[in-house]
């Protein structure tokens, strides 16, 4: 076993990204120094703060207690592997090891922000593309722009093969050393120019989580992307069609500049034509100042004017080019060539436990069901249908006080985890609902629901079937 | 010419929006404030002056002289150092003194490099904001603010009260707090310098604001922390003062830190108050370990990460396993003077830190809390269910259901405020419908004979759980007396 592999097995073992883990970096001011945790008589934590200094928060530790932390391995087999280097009276990482889901990812340390090549272990983009690909046990994926290999080791789990593809080589570098830190071997990486490596390949899965930040630079790989503007985003959605097999899933992540009060029109136009079906899924918009500042890590060696100069640059960028708004978000296409293609939009809630596998596929055997046909002949199937709610999805309901009453300001289905993807509902239908339960046909069920007061029959169930639909088409309502 | 150049600084940065909405919404951008030169780059001259008076006073990083010249127009910065507020070097130009703001009132302090002096004092802390926001707001004559600091509580409690003392045993404070005075242009506040009560022992006031040093701990290095006597005896102390110098109906309101001692019976705030005279509130903010609490309460002040950090909070862990500590809580005693009759206590746990101001849910809480203790048995009965109760505005209920093999799963309802005093109370589901009906216009025997009574409980079980959850709803402020008339706004309490 290499000494990578080792360094996994231990630090795994530690607990590293475990339980015991994120309690420590919970308390105030993150994981404390080990003298602390001993005077605490936690000193049965003070080897995972050591290894948590050392590979999670870019800190000196003095030898001995490195060497302690990392026994059975030494000190010197780790440097000679070029994970750790020495620096003063101690040693200090050369790679920075975070978690995700039970994976061990490796990327750089952040004192080294400044280079060029620079790989991000763990971002929040890349969690929110984790969180909206679909997790079917498939034969083939691709990866394109690994970085730090996050998204090949997550479809490692459910794929036979994995193929990552960058054009960083020192990503690819940090890629194996995470595909080496969870001992896994069927992710092969490959040095290339986004789909150029894998032409004429398909794949049953595809994961793109490029640097598409819309700027006028192009100095560093992670952020900054080579084509202007949103071109990028659009020629990965296209080429990921291009290399999928028939049913296949892919998973892009965008971003584009919005024109007038919707932010759907791009996106719409890119996926038409591509032979997929697709799910449009804004994650967020802001106007260009917030944009900059959420996407420019400011580096800590960074002098204002530098900051101040490229502000300035970027400022005359987004003026000239009239840039108002500029959302992201994700893009999910399915290959399927037979019949005519849906679309679909929805905007998703904010949130860090984003793990939408499983309702991301319930909404697109929903999309299928709406689509399949229209007008009376999908109403009378509709109404010929069984169908039942998901189950451990929660019914949320708030009701606000003004002038001594309580009325609901907001009625709505969510599932947690999952896509962040709710459905509001009009607390009118609720009874209606209360008797979906995969027994009785929907039209059945709605002529046994008496409509409540001030609303005759029709108008009752023309709203029962709009929010019918809207369960189906957000994963809510099966059918049985 | 020096009060003139801090009352006009103070109206410029109310101007320009320092502690308004605008600097709320700076703040809430991705990554904090901007710097400047990024809304400039943009043409947002007002952000950009604000975020340069933001990032002098606020942050108190250098900041060039030009940009300061154009922030701090038409103030000349050259009077600003002769007033001792800012002071210039070949790089630019910093703040002498740290600036926030809370509510629309500027606090003036020290700036981060004289942390670690023992009089150091900073111009808003967490403490000083929970104090404030679970301040009693009414009219009053008479206030005193104890161990002023910064001046924070004499400041807030001078926009409703006639006359407003600040004590406090730390001369630096005081200079501190009488520049936050003269940027505020408040008139009704006087500073005494002294220790406790002892300047003020012969008065009574209509509020006490105290915000002590009350840091369990072995040290006695930094005046704004660490208390002078051992363990939580200062704190018990304050109470004790605290109330004995209210006048009759007067409200008090002291943080304290309490510890838990392993085989040692709890001896909280709620034993403190017996024998007060006061009907008092124990509202808890945190309860924790000594690890989490010596980390939260070191590391604040003494900059988290150095090794005098280190070496403090392993010599207040060494002190608290001395002392047996097993948990430390930390909390606000909320006291009213009531000389007639058996006082009442009523301890409730928050989940965290106020968020907004939240005297008007106190007042409810001790209304209700005097409902529940001057009648009891039948007569308390009778009354509980001839009273048309309903909710104060701004409450939420919020109910989750979970759905499990074909059907919803029921789970508590809970009841709070979007922003204010942390707290909430947890209703049964099946009382919700009894909560909601509550609207002021009918009386709650209506209300209860109107309902239907859920599967599986009888009538008398279903009336003990809903009179049971009604007393919670009315202890925590969430249920008010009514009427309610059909046009007329809601009725005040």
């Amino acid at each position: 076993m290499s000494v990578v592999e080792q360094l996994g097995e231990l630090l795994r073992g530690a607990g590293f990204g475990r339980e015991r883990h994120s309690l420590l970096t919970q308390l105030p001011w993150g994981v404390p120094p080990p003298e602390v945790l001993a005077a605490a008589g936690r000193g049965e934590d003070a080897r995972l703060a050591n290894l948590a200094a050392l590979f999670q928060c870019d800190q000196p530790v003095a030898s001995a207690s490195a060497a302690e932390a990392i026994r059975p391995l030494r000190l010197d087999l780790l440097v000679h592997a070029g994970l750790i280097e020495a620096v003063g009276t101690g040693v200090r990482s050369r790679v920075k090891v975070d978690s995700y889901e039970g994976l061990l990812v490796a990327g750089d340390p952040l004192r080294h922000i400044e280079g060029t090549d620079y790989v991000i272990a763990l971002s929040p983009a890349s969690a929110a593309v984790a969180g909206l690909t679909v997790r079917r046990p498939i034969a083939t994926a691709l990866d394109v722009g690994t970085g730090s290999g996050i998204q090949a080791l997550l479809a490692a789990r459910h794929a036979g093969r994995v193929v990552g593809v960058d054009v960083n080589a020192h990503a690819l570098h940090c890629a194996g050393l995470s595909q080496k830190l969870n001992g896994m071997d069927n992710i092969r990486w490959v040095e290339g120019d986004w789909f150029e490596p894998v032409r004429g390949h398909r794949f049953d899965l595809i994961v793109v989580n490029p640097s598409v930040i819309i700027t006028p630079d192009n100095e560093v790989l992670w952020r900054d992307s080579a084509v202007g503007g949103e071109a990028l985003s659009h020629r990965l959605v296209r080429e990921s069609a291009d290399h999928l097999n028939e049913g296949g899933f892919a998973t892009v992540l965008c971003h584009w500049a919005t024109h007038g009060d919707t932010w759907e029109r791009e996106p719409r136009e890119w996926v038409s034509g591509l032979g997929c079906d697709a799910l449009l899924l804004h994650l967020g918009s802001h106007e260009p100042l917030a944009y900059m500042m959420s996407n420019v890590v400011d580096s800590p060696n960074a002098d204002a004017t530098v900051g101040a100069e490229r502000f300035s640059r970027w400022a005359r960028y987004y003026k000239e080019t009239g840039v108002e708004q500029i959302a992201w978000g994700v893009v999910v296409l399915r290959r399927r060539s037979e019949r005519s293609n849906w679309v679909r939009s929805y905007h998703l809630g904010r949130g860090r436990d984003r793990r939408g596998g499983d309702q991301l596929e319930r909404v697109f055997n929903g999309c299928d069901t709406l689509s399949a046909d229209s007008g009376a002949e999908q109403f009378r199937r509709l109404l010929a249908g069984t169908w039942r709610l998901v189950d451990g999805h929660r019914l949320e309901q708030t009701l606000g006080s003004l002038g001594g009453t309580y009325a609901p300001s907001r009625t709505a289905m969510t599932q947690r985890p999952g896509m962040n993807l709710d459905a509001a509902v009009d607390p009118r239908v609720l009874p209606l609902l209360d008797v979906c339960d995969g027994e009785r046909s929907l039209g059945k069920a709605l002529s046994q629901t008496p409509p409540p007061a001030g609303l005759d029959r029709s108008d009752f169930h023309n709203l029962c079937l709009g929010t019918v639909r809207d369960l189906i088409a957000k994963g809510f309502l099966l059918d049985s | 010419m020096t009060r003139r150049v801090v009352e006009h600084l103070g109206e410029l940065l109310a101007d320009a929006g320092f502690g308004r909405e605008r600097h709320l919404a700076l703040m809430e951008m991705p990554h904090g404030v901007p710097p400047a030169h990024a809304f400039a780059a943009f043409d947002r001259h007002e952000d950009a002056r604000l975020a340069t008076l933001i990032s002098l006073f606020h942050d108190c990083r250098t900041v060039s002289r030009a940009d300061a010249e154009t922030a701090l127009d038409p103030l000349a910065v050259n009077d600003l150092i002769e007033a001792g507020l800012v002071d210039s070097n070949a790089s630019g130009l910093h703040a002498r003194v740290r600036l926030s703001a809370i509510d629309g009132t500027l606090l003036t302090g020290d700036t981060p490099s004289e942390r670690g002096n023992a009089s150091f004092v900073t111009p808003l802390t967490p403490s000083g904001r929970t104090v404030a926001y679970t301040t009693v707001r009414r009219s009053v004559g008479a206030a005193l603010d104890l161990g002023t600091g910064s001046g924070i509580q004499a400041l807030l409690a001078a926009r409703h009260a006639w006359r407003v003392v600040g004590v406090e045993i730390n001369p630096h404070a005081l200079a501190r707090a009488e520049l936050s005075r003269r940027m505020n242009g408040v008139h009704n506040v006087t500073w005494v310098e002294g220790d406790w009560f002892e300047p003020v022992d012969d008065q009574r006031f209509d509020l006490v604001v105290a915000n002590p040093p009350v840091a369990i701990s072995p040290d006695n290095t930094l005046l704004a922390r660490d208390s002078t006597i051992g363990g939580e005896a200062l704190s018990r102390l304050i109470v004790k003062q605290s109330a004995e110098h209210l006048a009759e109906g007067g409200f008090a309101t002291v943080l304290c830190h309490w510890a838990r001692r392993t085989g040692k019976p709890d001896n909280g705030p709620a034993e403190w108050v017996a024998g007060l005279g006061c009907d008092a509130l124990v509202l808890t903010l945190s309860t924790r370990d000594p690890l989490d609490y010596a980390l939260a309460e070191v590391a604040g002040p003494e900059s988290p990460g150095s090794p005098s950090v280190t070496e403090t909070v392993r010599r207040w862990l060494g002190h608290h396993r001395d002392m047996g500590v097993e948990r430390i809580s930390v909390g606000v005693v909320v006291m009213r003077r009531r000389s007639g009759g058996p006082s009442w206590v009523r301890e409730f746990d928050m989940h965290g830190e106020p968020t907004a101001p939240a005297g008007d849910q106190l007042e409810r809480m001790f209304a209700g809390g005097d409902f529940l203790a001057t009648n009891s048995g039948a007569v308390q009965l009778g009354k509980l269910l001839g009273t048309a109760w309903h909710a104060p505005d701004g409450q939420r209920l919020d109910q989750a259901l979970v759905y499990q093999d074909g059907g919803y799963g029921f789970g508590d309802a809970v009841i709070r405020h979007e922003h204010g005093v942390g707290l909430s109370a947890r209703a049964d589901w099946r009382v919700v419908p009894v909560i909601v009906d509550c609207d002021g216009r009918r009386p709650l025997g209506a209300v209860l004979r109107e309902i239907a009574i859920p599967e599986g409980l009888d009538q008398p079980e279903f009336h003990t759980l809903c009179l049971t959850a009604v007393r919670d709803l009315i202890a925590r402020g969430f249920l008010v007396p009514g009427p309610i008339t059909d046009g007329a706004p809601p009725a005040a309490d």
